[in-house]
């Protein structure tokens, strides 16, 4: 084993075992599905000829190649699965935004005059009704 | 239609509107509408219908304007969108017993005096939706690349929900409070005109359409959507749909 090999795989290895210990008491897919990322990332640092054999068998060429592809792929996978985070935070947001404006409404000017629905009425109902 | 009984039906609607307690909400979603605001408010309130304005966290006087008015006003404290400020306003007039809700644009598009023809077959009862068309009425000054890309949205419409319309992403509409409280919009952005129409057909409801005038002006062709928001208006359909 090389230097490189000797930093990378003992951490790669703590991982593994950081998320299986979380898929066994969770049981998030999640958590397995990075467990095997972590194990592929390892097997090929371990085992460089590795990559070109999958490269071969899947007609890319070379195994820096298909790492390439892979991590494109995975990059894709993580902004896709970022965004519908990022998406739902902001309804989230939005919900918020709207409960606070539905509890703090405010009449124009003249408003009492006109409406059936005064400010004070809307208030009293609010509050669960004015003081005597 | 001709004038005469064009008016008789406008002073009879507003007849049965404020008999029955005047029970008809005009919602308008405001962003940063500070200048037109005030003009398009003056039409509607003339109207004597109940107005509730939803500032949609403008960083202009849009809020204080509209308070100079006789009407509600809701602030959300950032901006969400016209989808979410508007059903923040429908809310809030189902809140407030409202038997029929119509959207009104802020930015003076749209002619208040046209609201009762939206509103009549809503009141009889005989539709759920009361949506308005532009072209079945009249488009002032509509530049033809906005023309184009409501006609290929019509299109989609027509082959995504299978309705038959004239009109889409026209922000005149009329809903019954049953309809108000059954169509869940979802969509914060523009992209709540297609949604709309999109819970219109899932839940079958009775529509009709009616021709209103639209008139478009430099300032607003400026500040609103450009035709590349229609691929946006996609996006954000189909994001709503795989985030649901």
């Amino acid at each position: 084993m090389n230097l490189f090999q000797w930093l990378t795989v003992p951490l790669l290895i703590c991982l593994m075992a950081w998320e299986l210990r979380a898929f066994i008491r969770r049981r998030q897919q999640l958590r397995l599905a990075r467990f095997v990322i972590w194990l592929l990332a390892a097997s090929l640092i371990l085992y460089p000829q590795l990559a070109s054999v999958l490269a071969h068998a899947l007609g890319i060429g070379r195994g820096t190649d298909l790492v390439l592809y892979a991590f494109m792929l995975c990059t894709i996978c993580v902004l896709f699965h970022l965004y519908g985070k990022q998406f739902i935070l902001s309804r989230n947001l939005v919900e918020l935004a709207r409960r606070e404006a539905l509890r703090t409404p405010a009449a124009g000017r003249g408003l009492d005059r006109k409406s059936k629905y005064s400010a004070s009425e809307f208030n009293d109902q609010r509050t669960g009704g004015s003081e005597a | 239609m001709n004038i005469d009984s064009h008016t008789f039906a406008d002073q009879s609607i507003r007849q049965r509107s404020l008999e029955s307690k005047r029970s008809v909400w005009v919602v308008i979603a405001a962003y940063n509408e500070e200048s037109r605001l005030q003009e398009t408010l003056s039409g509607v309130c003339n109207e004597n219908w109940n107005i509730v304005v939803v500032d949609d966290g403008s960083t202009d006087a849009t809020y204080q304007n509209a308070q100079q008015f006789p009407i509600w006003v809701l602030q959300h404290p950032v901006n969400c969108g016209q989808g979410a400020a508007l059903k923040t306003g429908i809310d809030f007039a189902l809140q407030q017993d409202a038997d029929v809700i119509v959207t009104f644009d802020a930015d003076g598009q749209h002619s208040a005096c046209e609201i009762p023809d939206l509103v009549e077959p809503v009141l009889r009862g005989d539709v759920d939706v009361a949506l308005g068309s532009r072209f079945l009425g009249v488009a002032k000054d509509i530049p033809w690349i906005r023309q184009l890309t409501l006609k290929l949205a019509i299109l989609f419409t027509q082959l995504t929900s299978g309705l038959k319309l004239t009109d889409v992403h026209n922000g005149f509409r009329a809903f019954s409070r049953k309809a108000a409280e059954t169509i869940q919009i979802r969509q914060p952005r523009m992209a709540h005109a297609s949604e709309i129409l999109e819970e219109i057909a899932r839940l079958r409801m009775k529509y009709v359409e009616i021709p209103v005038t639209i008139t478009y002006r430099r300032e607003t062709l400026d500040k609103g959507q450009t035709s590349l928001g229609a691929l946006k208006i996609t996006g954000h359909l189909l994001a709503g749909r795989i985030w649901k």
